[in-house]
């Protein structure tokens, strides 16, 4: 199944629930930033979605997933609970990494997310690892590792692929082409702008997929995981997908014009998805208005969960730097 | 128990790595050429035919990505040992060692632990010039969310590793290069030991000298030699640089009234410095003389002999400096 | 009816310049809309809006910096209020409405506009206060400095702008009339020690470098104690630091029920020390710091002995009745840094003066180490508290119970005595002794019998023959 073969109907409802609730979290997000809500880096995934979301319904709660610091969608698709990340957001004790890492830095062991990373190309070496137990281990998962297009500039994207080809390690690569690494596009940090075809010197498989068809990236996805978990190495993805937003909640976007970004809306996941759904007859406007009441109650919610959450005392302040032993801290 | 085995510093690090991957199936070590060539200083040699390939894994020379991937590995269930060839070469792992093995635990509200212990080679003394003469301890020890220790003798060498990988966080093991030829008598064998805590070497009433690594054995030759003029140097063995037993050297303090911290990295934000700071903070009442410091040169360290050894920490100097506190 | 407010467009963002306006009141917006221009210091950047309805005011002129979250514009449903219209399209009828609002937002952060028209008198009361309190308003600095050196501010001259007194004037005020004894400076460990001896460390000759007083130079000063073998290796203390005796209270305690019990009278007798100098100097001659007898030691032996030799002084108040002590034994006074400790010197009369010196650096070092031995804690007879090195004139102080006496030193200085013809004054090094006792068991009469009898064993460094 390519990008025109026919969506099934379950599949693109599930995907494009996943989107929606990605997307208005964030809007969300947006709105407390701007009245302080939430304060520090926000990174907005919106117009990415069908990435994270075409990934990760592809994957098994026995995998690893190592995320970027634009996080929330991934934490989301995943299975974090929105109430606990919105939480995190606000630094509450229900966040789900306690208030300590907050936009950049979810995680949550229970779902195997093991975290946004906030250093460009520094989540690639532990996914490696992460592959690496669980090849020493047996325990028959597979790491994905999501990082962006900037990350391939990095020495430690080049040493983790020759790593993980190396040893035939079980990690799925996920490279989100938005184009811009912040705001320096890709052909103005790259010799060769062919992610897939960088990649595949080191000796792995690797293609270009659609990162706005979220089907297509399911579908990619899933050949990708098959591949990876039969033992036969990692594997990469190229995932063209463009942010609609600025690259940290607000910018002056002078590095692109609007007519680009206009193009690309035009291409927004969501609306694609639900056209198709429409045009299959597995959606209609009740449908959609059931959805995103649905969406609109799970985010509110999560915002009066979050208001509601519990400070950290401050003097728990040098908690969680060493493992607690006897109750105390080293 | 053989009360007359003598071994040497390298030796006994051997014996500390196989009896880590004999005592634990999840125990395995990595690095630039630990396996086939039998390490770069030939501290694993024998461990890959003792244990196969699988236990002992060549990586290519890529530090940020096999470093990362212990860390990744750590917290995926197993417990590498991660060898750096020396802590020059650490710097290009600097990335995966502050920003994810300090953090990761922090950052997930306490849910990711790092239990990876890596070990490098530290210091200078062998005319090998500046990029392979670094003593950088003082900066990872700067680092919340590391542990940090040096063994300086050979009981030490052997046992700290079994510590270290009981510890649930990333521990940064400081061998230094200066001793591997350093002879001991290691009679069980590696035993393990309390990381969170200094020791007295020498005793002494009149002087303190805090010290690790070969600064270590410069400073207990000085007060050798002292002893004949009649002082006597209390030295204490730091062994963690983090968290740092300062009130061991404060006890040591209370007793002689006078403290010369001797290291064999730079001087600006080193390690005396710290020590210094903590006992002015918490000592300053029996501070009889100014704190002194015995520390390298503030140069890169340089290949010809006698200019490295005259930028390097020896027991003439912290004699020196000894004295000049008695004074 | 809500508010569009500056938002937030950074970490480091505080404040916001509204550029242009992408909206006019009546204009229907949609969430998510760009209504406006902000520059914030690092960029300019459109900005959307997060509610949908009908623009029914602009609150904020372009041009405007103003906080985070301040109303920019009101949106409502349906059109705006025909009020409004003129706002962008008569400036006639805008003026008043866009100023009246506008004005107060705009000049909590810009410079404010020159007042138009006469100078209101306000601002002239204010300066003329400030300049009334120019002299004696104080800055905190010089404030905190004058409170910890203990300088009067209003005897101060001041020498800075408008007379105002500086750290400056602080300082020379407090070190102005400083002591023209030799001052060495003292190592933090060698002003402990001497500190518990009852010695002012800065007056000692000092051995060290520059003639720094080190802890060698506090005469009578024990060696280092024996260092430890190399401990095994100690395990983590798994309840916290050891329980300690807690002074505070127990002392509190002591003091209550002397205050409560005891009649309490006072004498005092200022002793001219030169005699004492003069036998202590030739007694010293010669000897390296560390073996010299020192004031604090001889003051001592000069009290035990008076109270062996007067009696009715040296014993305990016990069931209603004052039992006189066979032995001299002196408690000694010790400030530790967490409160006072007072161990015995037992036998003081008995000891000559080398021997008093090496006892009491010995209980003076134990009591600090926590180490005291039994024969430190024999209930003493009578108290000794010396106050000199801490610069007090004279100690005006509590009886132990059951003790009956205790005798208190100031500093020993050079004052001003009346000299031997009784018609001229000369300067001599004195000490001010008081005697507090206990009115159930002695007098004014013997009290002042036993501080004369301190004077004269001052003046005599021979002990007596030991029985």
């Amino acid at each position: 199944m390519g990008a025109d073969a026919p969506v099934d109907p379950a599949l693109g409802l599930r995907l494009l629930r996943a989107m929606l609730r990605v997307r208005r979290f964030e809007e969300r997000c947006a709105e407390l930033y701007s009245s302080t809500a939430i304060r520090g880096f926000v990174h907005l995934y919106v117009g990415e979605e069908a990435v994270a979301v075409g990934v990760l319904d592809a994957l098994g709660p026995d995998d690893a997933v190592v995320a970027t610091y634009r996080d929330h969608g991934h934490a989301l698709a995943r299975g974090l609970s929105m109430r606990s990340v919105m939480a995190e957001m606000y630094g509450k004790v229900e966040g789900c990494s306690g208030g300590r890492g907050g936009s950049m830095h979810l995680f949550d062991v229970g779902h195997g997310f093991y975290g946004g990373n906030a250093i460009v190309g520094g989540g690639l070496p532990l996914a490696v690892g992460l592959a690496l137990a669980q090849r020493r281990t047996g325990s028959g998962g597979i790491t994905v590792c999501f990082f962006g297009e900037g990350a391939v500039a990095e020495g430690e994207f080049h040493e983790s692929m020759n790593l993980a080809a190396l040893w035939d390690l079980p990690v799925l690569f996920c490279c989100e082409n938005n184009l811009y690494a912040m705001g320096t596009a890709l052909e103005r940090s790259e010799s060769n702008v062919d992610l897939a075809v960088k990649a595949a010197s080191y000796g792995m498989p690797a293609w270009a997929v659609d990162g706005m068809d979220a089907p297509a990236v399911h579908h990619a996805t899933s050949r990708a995981v098959a591949a990876v978990r039969s033992g036969d190495g990692p594997v990469f993805l190229e995932l063209h997908t463009y942010r609609f937003r600025a690259h940290s909640m607000y910018d002056p976007e002078r590095y692109r014009d609007h007519e680009e970004v206009d193009r690309w809306r035009d291409r927004d996941p969501i609306e694609t998805l639900a056209a198709t759904l429409r045009g299959l007859g597995a959606l209609d406007d009740a449908g959609w208005d059931a959805l995103e009441a649905e969406v609109a109650a799970e985010v509110d919610d999560a915002v009066a969960h979050a208001e509601a959450g519990t400070v950290e005392p401050v003097e728990d302040l040098t908690r969680h730097v060493y493992a607690e032993r006897n109750g105390t801290a080293l | 128990m053989n009360p007359d085995r003598t071994v040497t510093y390298r030796e006994a690090l051997r014996e500390g790595l196989r009896a880590a991957l004999a005592g634990d199936d999840r125990v395995f070590l990595m690095g630039e050429d630990v396996g086939r060539y039998g390490g770069c200083f030939g501290v694993s040699l024998g461990l890959l035919e003792e244990f196969g390939p699988e236990r002992v894994m060549d990586t290519p020379l890529s530090e940020s990505a096999f470093v990362g991937a212990g860390i990744g590995a750590a917290i995926g269930g197993v417990r590498p040992i991660v060898e750096i060839m020396t802590v020059n070469f650490s710097l290009l792992a600097l990335d995966q060692i502050v920003n994810n093995a300090a953090t990761l635990r922090h950052m997930s509200g306490g849910q990711v632990g790092v239990p990876l212990v890596i070990r490098m080679t530290t210091g200078a003394g062998r005319q090998l010039a500046a990029q392979h003469s670094h003593s950088l301890e003082a900066w990872y020890a700067h680092v919340p969310g590391l542990r940090v220790v040096a063994p300086s003798t050979v009981a030490d060498a052997a046992g700290m590793l079994l510590s270290a990988l009981a510890d649930p966080d990333p521990v940064l093991v400081f061998e230094h290069g200066a001793l591997f030829g350093l002879t001991g008598e290691l009679p069980d064998g590696p035993v393990p030991v309390d990381l969170d805590r200094a020791v007295v070497r020498r005793p002494g009433r009149d002087v303190t000298v805090a010290a690790h690594g070969a600064a270590l054995h410069a400073s207990l030759a000085a007060a050798e030699e002292l002893a004949a003029d009649g002082v006597e140097v209390e030295v204490v063995d730091l062994r963690t640089l983090r968290p740092l037993d300062h009130d061991t050297v404060l006890a040591s303090v209370r007793r002689t009234g006078r403290l010369v911290v001797a290291e064999d990295g730079w001087r600006s934000g080193g390690i005396g410095a710290e020590l210094a700071a903590r006992v002015a903070e918490q000592g300053f009442w029996d501070l009889d003389a100014p704190v002194g410091r015995v520390a390298a040169a503030e140069v890169p360290i340089p290949y010809a002999k006698q200019l490295e050894d005259a930028a390097l920490v020896s027991p003439v100097r912290v004699a020196s400096a000894v004295r000049a506190v008695l004074s | 009816m809500g508010e569009f407010r500056m938002p937030s467009l950074g970490a480091d963002m505080e404040q916001g310049t509204l550029v242009e306006w992408r909206v006019a009141p009546g204009d229907s917006v949609r969430r998510g809309d760009i209504v406006a221009v902000v520059d914030t210091d690092k960029a300019t950047i459109d900005v959307e809006v997060f509610e949908s309805g009908v623009v029914q005011e602009l609150l904020v002129e372009p041009g405007a910096t103003v906080p985070v979250g301040t109303p920019l514009a009101r949106i409502g449903t349906g059109a705006a209020p025909a009020a409004a219209e003129p706002v962008v399209a008569e400036p006639v009828v805008a003026e008043p409405v866009v100023a009246a609002v506008a004005e107060p937002v705009v000049a909590a952060v810009a410079a404010p506009a020159p007042a138009p028209g006469p100078v209101p008198e306000a601002p002239a009361r204010a300066a003329s206060a400030a300049r009334h309190h120019a002299s004696v308003v104080l800055s905190p600095l010089v404030r905190h400095l004058a409170e910890e050196l203990g300088v009067d501010t209003a005897r101060v001259e001041g020498t800075g702008p408008g007379g105002r007194v500086t750290r400056d004037d602080v300082v020379r005020a407090a070190t102005a009339p400083a002591t023209s004894a030799p001052r060495h400076r003292a190592t933090p460990r060698a002003r402990r020690l001497a500190s518990e001896l009852g010695v002012d460390a800065e007056s000692l000759p000092g051995g060290g470098t520059d003639g720094t007083v080190r802890a060698a130079d506090v005469p009578g000063t024990p060696p280092a104690a024996p260092p430890p073998t190399p401990p095994p290796t100690p395990a983590p203390a798994p309840g916290g630091p050891a329980p300690q005796v807690d002074r505070g209270a127990a002392m509190a305690r002591t003091m209550e029920r002397a205050w409560r019990e005891i009649p309490h009278f006072r004498v005092a007798l200022e002793i001219d020390l030169e005699p004492m100098f003069e036998w202590l100097g030739r007694l010293n001659e010669g000897r390296p710091p560390a073996e010299r007898v020192l004031p604090a030691a001889v003051l001592l032996g000069a009290v035990a002995r008076a109270a062996a030799a007067v009696p009715g002084l040296n014993g305990w108040w016990r069931d209603g009745a004052f039992v006189e002590s066979d032995t001299v034994d002196v408690g000694v006074v010790v400030a530790l840094r967490d409160g006072l400790l007072v161990p015995t010197l037992a036998e003081a009369d008995r000891r000559g003066p080398e021997d008093l010196m090496a006892a009491l650096a010995g209980l003076v070092d134990r009591a600090r180490r926590g180490s005291l031995r039994s024969g430190d804690l024999t209930p003493a007879s009578i108290t000794v508290t010396n106050l000199g090195d801490q610069g007090v004139d004279e100690v005006d102080g509590i009886v132990h119970p059951p003790q009956v006496a205790l005798v208190g030193f100031g500093r020993i200085a050079p004052r001003p005595v009346a000299a031997a013809d009784g018609t001229s004054v000369v300067v001599h090094r004195t000490v001010r002794a008081t005697l507090s006792a206990d009115h159930r068991v002695t007098d004014g009469r013997r009290a002042s019998r036993f501080l004369r009898s301190v004077d004269t064993h001052l003046s005599r460094p021979d002990p007596p023959t030991p029985t």
